[in-house]
């Protein structure tokens, strides 16, 4: 009754924000994100109505169905791209070879891990696992974009703020959530049940109030026109730290 | 199981970053920001806290040995406590203009297309141990007092000028017509708001 009950508050909130969304013309601004809302309105709906109509398809349906989501969540991450580092492309710059680099890395780990792993996990867990893996390679990304604005004291806006949060709340909580499923933790089911439709409620909740008109970033900071170019600039940031630290070292050791 | 704890490291890790980016403040935000504070930060490090005559009044050996000479351990125990104060707090004064200094590098630098991660890591990596050295001088001086190393305040000050003249040249570009522009600019919104 109650995982009845979030559904449909879900699918409620769900065309509220695509509903408002289409009226504020945020559709055209953040097309990405929509994509993956309406894709999950839809799946929503059709699952639900699967789940009366043919319960035997429901389970095959619901996988297929969070892998497209899962995929599409991505766009989250296109997003930010566009709308917040776009504007730094030093910064943007950064959070793109430090995202191939982490893409790198979980690819050798993803490679290498069968190689000295005790076995595939059991078939009923498989899905579990291949779930989420993806979420964490999501999450891990997120990560280094947070670090990245963070670092640089970007702006990202009322609008994309509240996407990240939104988002980064369901994904942190799944992932945990699936972590314990995988390792078939008795009560996994439970959790699940319970833990990640409400995380994904309050992300709907987030959604609908950063959401509800358009608020970027502030406007681009005015481009001085820099006498130095970059090099010299991290040339002679770089000098300066260099001098303080073997003084400082020095002074230390005194 | 370590398969476990990882995963759900990650899952908590991630949400305290979130926590952390939802709470951050965007105040740094915005160029002329950023430049008047680096620009406020060099006159505050060269006319407030670099003189000579402020390090060496605030260090002053003449004082500590006028408060003995009067024989009274309970005076010169309060001297010695308010003089560590006032170290401590100049010290702290100079990581601060520091960390303005550094939030100007990263207010230039991330608008620049040719930014080179590498470069940026190791800078972001030389920052931070840089500032953990100043917390080093600032326990040494509340541990050991502000006479107890006068060498090393020689030091911080010799480091922290030349780290003014870079800074001072990085920023050669911001003349004083363009500061005071920006700072006419600045208090009008201030007034408006």
């Amino acid at each position: 009754m109650t995982t009845l009950l979030i559904w449909w508050v879900a699918i409620a909130l769900e065309t509220v924000l695509l509903g408002r969304a289409l009226y504020s013309r945020l559709v055209g601004k953040y097309p990405f994100f929509f994509l993956y809302l309406s894709s999950v309105v839809i799946c929503d709906i059709s699952l639900f109505c699967v789940s009366k109509l043919e319960p035997s398809a429901y389970p095959a349906l619901s996988r297929q169905t969070e892998v497209l989501n899962i995929v599409l969540g991505y766009g989250i991450l296109l997003e930010i791209f566009t709308h917040v580092l776009a504007r730094y492309p030093g910064a943007e710059r950064f959070a793109r070879v430090a995202g191939l680099v982490v893409f790198v890395l979980v690819l050798c780990l993803a490679l290498a891990y069968p190689l000295v792993s005790a076995g595939a996990p059991q078939s009923h867990f498989r899905y579990s696992v291949v779930e989420r893996d993806f979420l964490a390679v999501q999450a891990i990304f997120l990560f280094v974009v947070f670090g990245v604005i963070s670092y640089y004291r970007i702006d990202a806006g009322r609008n994309i703020t509240g996407m990240i949060i939104g988002y980064g709340v369901w994904l942190g909580t799944s992932v945990a959530v699936l972590a314990l499923g995988s390792y078939s933790v008795a009560s996994f089911g439970q959790i699940r049940i319970l833990v990640q439709p409400l995380s994904y409620l309050f992300s709907l909740l987030t959604w609908l109030s950063a959401l509800w008109s358009y608020a970027p970033s502030s406007a681009s900071p005015a481009r001085l026109s820099l006498r130095a170019d970059y090099e010299s600039l991290a040339g002679s940031t770089a000098e300066t730290i260099g001098k303080m630290r073997a003084e400082l070292a020095r002074t230390a050791r005194l | 199981m370590i398969q476990l704890v990882l995963y759900l490291v990650l899952g908590a890790a991630f949400l305290a970053s979130l926590y952390a980016f939802a709470r951050r403040s965007a105040s740094a935000e915005g160029g002329a920001q950023i430049i008047l504070r680096a620009r406020q930060a060099l006159s505050a490090l060269q006319a407030d806290l670099l003189p000579p005559q402020v390090f060496e009044r605030i260090f002053a050996n003449g004082d500590y040995r006028y408060i003995i000479s009067a024989g009274d351990p309970a005076l010169t125990a309060m001297f010695l406590s308010e003089r560590r104060k006032i170290a401590l707090s100049w010290v702290e004064q100079i990581r601060r203009q520091i960390v303005s200094l550094r939030e100007f590098h990263l207010g230039s630098a991330r608008l620049h297309s040719q930014l080179s991660p590498r470069v940026e890591a190791r800078l972001a990596f030389e920052f931070f141990t840089l500032l953990c050295v100043c917390r080093f001088l600032q326990l040494a001086l509340y541990l050991r007092g502000p006479y107890a190393a006068p060498r090393m305040v020689g030091r911080v000050v010799a480091v922290a000028s030349r780290v003014c003249a870079t800074s001072e040249e990085a920023m050669g570009f911001l003349s004083a017509v363009k500061v005071d522009r920006l700072a006419g600019k600045s208090a009008h919104k201030m007034t408006a708001l």
